[in-house]
């Protein structure tokens, strides 16, 4: 079991109000899953995901990572743990702009303590991997939104992480771009990454092994 | 990683142009003032740096009711040579009155100033002494040592080893300042062998032109030639003691000794009271300020002063970094965001920033050093420095210290922002794109606190500075009493003034000559003198200053007579028996109509020599300006051999340089050893306030800077209000809203802080301002225009930069802006 929620709840107060944004939800995930989470705008999706990137914090239940009590882990254990197992895709794909492709690339394993050699080779790699040799010395905007999220993934790919969690990877490019991602993660999935993505669309949603709707915070 | 870190900040510093240019312009202006300091207290620290033994050599400081003295009694060294060789390894005394005067060689006659010295002065201090042996070129009598420019002087090619030259004591000083007491007699000192040439061009806080050696004074001293005690344990202004202390001895070790030895010698006596303290050699030239110092110098107070001015200059640029890089969170939130998902711990993103700061510092440094050129320029052409031995040469050391110093700057300015960005949640950095809003949360309170303190620096500089400058133009155009127009005074150094006044009288152009034992209203002093009369007889310590004038100084001066009158044109040389009272002495004789007291006889001195009085004259300000008080007596007294200058009146028609080449060729006719001495009456009692326009000179550029500095810091944060709120700005305009609207909203916002400083400031500038203006007796009010003028002058510069900003961001077109959101 790569990890494992039990009886989450998440809220917000406003107004004297208290708000749920998750509310009792039980999830595990075995390795090599690829799931898609699917919802309408404000059902908690994005919010799930922050919390099993350890991103965001929850008010009440359990979260096991590779049998670690992540609810009872301080700040500090909680980011060595995800920094070293899980990556991140974004929707705006949030490449630095000040920073190359080869830069962003490399930004993750300068927090990882990587050594100049190894980070140069893991670059080279990765840019190698996704055929984007040639823009190492780009900057973002030069790119189309195609291949922005190439780097994003590439950069979530970098410090080889079991789990990848990306929050509607495809939502910023049109529907070719897109395909070419989702093809892009199921290959990475067969290499035995497990991925978790949050997604509007059905088509995409199909690349998944399974699929988890939620409503209004609540698993349905 | 740091180079990572380093290309990042680059490009960050590249890309906001604006705020690079605020940041690096204001620190490096600020740092510029800084280094400048940095560089005075360096070239203060050189001096005497050459001696080996320098930490092993102190000098003793007498203390008397709370005041330090540099000198000791003349006695001292002995007693603790002689008694106490297991601490004191050496001791070297130094004279302190003044062998300052003609050194003749020949036909060669040179003022120079010199000092006695021990002869021990070569084994305790590295002069170097490129001829002679250190061991005795003091010891004998009548040995004189010259320094290496005073024997180029002095002899020329010629090799001055062996020669004898004569020396003529005139009174004068090491810094070549005429004496406060003029001695207007030569003493002829004696025959002199040169035993020895140094070269003193290495700093040190000694300065001489020669030394003579001490064993010389017991026969000046049997000669009459001299009034050195050597076991008078009653006067500490005698002389500089040194001692070499026992490798291993302290400070602290020594002490105790000079505790006891002050007990012994002055325990029995109930009217003095005086202790002995010590100082390390490299502490000498950067300590607090003594009496009675062995030369001038910068005392730390003057350092801690200025350093003070520059760190406010520094914290106010400071404050713009602070303030910019809170503002600026906003573009960097999804970085720090990004960072912090892709695994970055607090302390890395903190590192970050940090080291970006410090390279908006080392880049300041940069431009701060050349800034430097040009400021320490400035710097030593100020009045004060003449007096000064500033070395502003650079050197690796001192290279480093800059740097560390611009790497600590970095470091104030960068870690509040730092703390403060790295303390961003990822989540929220990046789930609100368009940044955390600005205007809320305790950023922006510090903001506004710091912009605040910025206004309130910039009122406070600017007013302080109208105030000193009016004090100023006050002093400038005050009334001494006495009509100092086309007066020329001169020294007569030696000269018979009969004499000369007769040959100078016969020049048309000149109307009057008199003659005084100083000029009033430059600083000089004749002493004081005791009075009584039949009021006062119980009284014995009435004392007034007196000066010596003839018969023609008060006429000469037009000095208003209230009553009785001037001197007799006759008049005996000697017997003193008529004097001239100023209002304020016959009040201090308790006359309460001060007219009384002319035909009275009082008894003047020690001696209670009776004397009448036969004038009274108004108060006419004799002191400084600066320390003048309206009620100083003064008692003018008719005494010939005190006569130092002459004062010569010419006709307001007359060119003064022709009057000028006339005296001087009569001079020259005359005197053919010592050069005129003049000075300009009008522009000598200017230049008595020259301290005053360095005080200006520096506080005008310091509240100079400040005020460039926050309006600087200004000009970001309105950029910056006007960037964040553009989807405002542009939702209020598709609704109808003008220009002006959109900028009075944007600029509203700076009004209530303005306010709090004016607020704050007046109040604050009014105190401190009177308290040092308390220290005149002839002073300005401090005038409530000063203040309206000083806020009109923030206002006008704040508001400026604030409405460039705003104008600019209410008048962009609309559309562009709501289609970028």
């Amino acid at each position: 079991m790569l990890l494992e929620l039990k009886n989450i709840f998440k809220w917000v107060n406003s107004g004297g109000q208290r708000i749920f944004l998750l509310k009792d939800i039980n999830l595990s995930v075995e390795e090599g899953e690829f799931i898609s989470v699917m919802g309408p705008s404000g059902s908690g999706k994005s919010t799930l995901l922050n919390v099993i990137g350890m991103l965001d914090q929850f008010n009440e239940g359990e979260y096991y990572f590779f049998d670690e009590s992540v609810h009872n882990l301080k700040e500090k254990h909680r980011s060595n743990l995800y920094k070293e197992y899980i990556g991140f895709v974004f929707q705006a794909y949030h490449l630095l702009d000040d920073l190359t492709v080869y830069e962003n690339l490399e930004m993750p394993l300068l927090y990882k303590k990587y050594k100049g050699a190894e980070r140069k080779a893991m670059v080279a790699d990765m840019l190698d991997r996704f055929n984007i040799v040639g823009k190492k010395d780009l900057f973002p905007a030069q790119l189309s939104g195609g291949q922005q999220q190439l780097v994003g993934v590439a950069r979530a790919l970098i410090g080889k992480p079991k789990l990848i969690l990306a929050d509607e990877p495809t939502g910023n490019l049109n529907s070719k771009q897109g395909e070419e991602i989702m093809e892009l993660f199921k290959q990475l999935n067969k290499e035995g990454v497990t991925i978790i993505q949050v997604t509007h669309s059905e088509k995409n949603a199909e690349y998944g092994s399974r699929i988890i709707n939620l409503l209004d915070g609540r698993k349905v | 990683m740091i180079k990572n870190y380093i290309r990042v900040a680059f490009r960050n510093l590249l890309k906001h142009k604006l705020f690079s240019v605020i940041n690096i312009l204001g620190l490096s202006v600020s740092m510029a003032t800084c280094l400048l300091i940095i560089l005075l207290i360096y070239s203060q620290k050189k001096v005497d740096g050459f001696h080996e033994k320098r930490d092993r050599i102190v000098r003793v400081l007498s203390v008397e009711e709370g005041r330090s003295f540099a000198s000791t009694p003349l006695p001292l060294a002995k007693q603790l040579s002689e008694n106490y060789p297991h601490l004191v390894e050496d001791a070297v005394q130094i004279k302190s009155s003044f062998v300052g005067g003609d050194v003749i060689y020949g036909e060669n006659r040179i003022p120079l100033a010199g000092r006695y010295a021990d002869d021990h002065l070569f084994a305790v201090f590295d002069f170097d002494l490129i001829a002679g042996d250190a061991a005795t070129a003091l010891n004998a009598p009548f040995s004189i040592v010259l320094t290496k420019t005073s024997a180029e002087k002095l002899f020329g090619a010629t090799d001055p080893m062996g020669k004898s030259v004569k020396l003529n004591d005139i009174g004068l000083n090491t810094m070549g300042i005429d004496l406060i007491l003029t001695e207007n007699k030569e003493t002829f000192l004696g025959d002199f062998v040169v035993t020895g040439i140094v070269d003193n061009s290495l700093p040190s806080h000694i300065q001489f032109d020669f030394l003579v050696s001490m064993s010389t004074l017991p026969s000046l001293v049997k000669q009459g030639k001299s009034d050195a005690t050597f076991d008078n344990w009653d006067n500490y202004f005698d002389a500089y003691l040194y001692l070499l202390l026992k490798e291993g001895v302290s400070e602290k070790d020594v002490q105790p000794i000079l505790d006891d030895i002050a007990f012994q010698q002055y325990n029995t006596l109930e009217d003095v009271a005086i202790a002995f303290t010590q100082e390390g050699l490299s502490q000498i030239n950067l300590s607090k300020f003594h009496n009675n110092d062995i030369g001038l110098r910068m005392p730390v107070e003057v350092i801690y002063v200025l350093a003070f001015l520059g760190f406010i200059v520094l914290f106010s640029a400071c404050f713009n970094y602070v303030n910019l890089s809170f503002a600026r969170s906003l573009t960097r939130s999804k970085e720090i965001g990004v960072r912090k998902t892709m695994g970055a711990a607090r302390y890395q993103v903190f590192i970050q920033f940090i080291m970006e700061s410090i390279l908006v510092g080392l880049l300041s440094l940069a431009v701060a050093i050349g800034l430097l050129q040009l400021l320490s320029r400035m710097f030593l052409g100020l009045w004060m420095n003449q007096f000064l031995r500033l070395d502003f040469r650079f050197d690796i050391a001192l290279f480093l210290v800059f740097i560390l110093f611009s790497i600590l700057v970095g470091l104030m300015a960068g870690v509040l922002p730092a703390s403060f960005l790295s303390s961003f949640s990822p989540v929220k950095a990046l789930r609100n794109t368009r940044g955390l809003t600005l205007g809320k949360g305790k950023g922006l309170h510090l903001r506004k606190g710091l912009v605040v303190l910025q206004f309130c620096a910039s009122l406070l500089f600017i007013t302080t500075t109208l105030l000193i400058f009016s004090q100023l133009n006050y002093l400038m155009e005050k009334e001494y009493g006495f009509d100092q127009n086309h007066i020329i005074n001169l020294k007569l150094q030696g000269m018979d003034y009969g004499t000369f006044a007769h040959e100078l009288s016969k020049n048309p152009s000149i109307q009057g000559i008199s003659a005084s034992s100083f000029v009033p209203g430059t600083g000089g002093y004749s002493g004081d003198v005791l009075l009584q009369n039949q009021f006062t007889a119980g009284d014995s310590e009435l004392a007034s200053s007196f000066i010596a004038v003839d018969q023609n100084f008060l006429p000469n001066l037009k000095i208003e007579l209230k009553a009785g009158t001037n001197f007799p044109s006759k008049m005996p040389m000697h017997n003193e028996e008529y004097v001239v009272l100023n209002e304020a002495a016959a009040k201090l004789l308790g006359h309460a109509i001060p007219e009384n007291v002319v035909g009275e006889t009082i008894s003047i001195g020690e001696n209670q020599t009776p004397v009448k009085v036969i004038g009274l004259t108004a108060n006419f300000i004799y002191d400084l300006l600066t320390e003048a008080e309206p009620s100083d007596p003064l008692v003018l007294r008719y005494l010939p051999n005190e006569f130092a200058y002459l004062n010569i009146r010419y006709l307001p028609t007359a060119s003064t340089t022709s009057i000028l080449s006339y005296v001087e060729q009569k001079w020259k006719a005359m005197d053919k050893v010592h050069s005129l001495k003049y000075n300009i009456y009008v522009d000598e009692l200017k230049g008595t306030n020259a301290i005053f326009s360095d005080i200006i000179y520096i506080l005008g550029f310091i509240s100079f800077l400040t005020i460039i500095i926050s309006t600087l810091g200004l000009l970001g944060i309105a950029a910056f209000t006007a960037e964040s709120k553009r989807k405002e700005i542009s939702i209020r305009k598709v609704h109808g809203a003008k220009t002006k609207n959109i900028t009075f909203l944007l600029s509203k916002g700076f009004l209530p802080l303005f306010i709090i400083a004016v607020l704050v400031t007046v109040p604050l500038s009014y105190f401190v301002n009177s308290l040092w203006l308390e220290e005149f007796a002839y002073k300005v009010n401090v005038s409530p225009w000063v203040f309206v003028l000083g806020i009109g002058i923030m206002f006008a510069t704040g508001f400026g930069t604030i409405l460039s900003q705003t104008l600019s961001a209410a008048s962009d077109s609309l559309l562009k802006r709501l289609k970028e959101e």
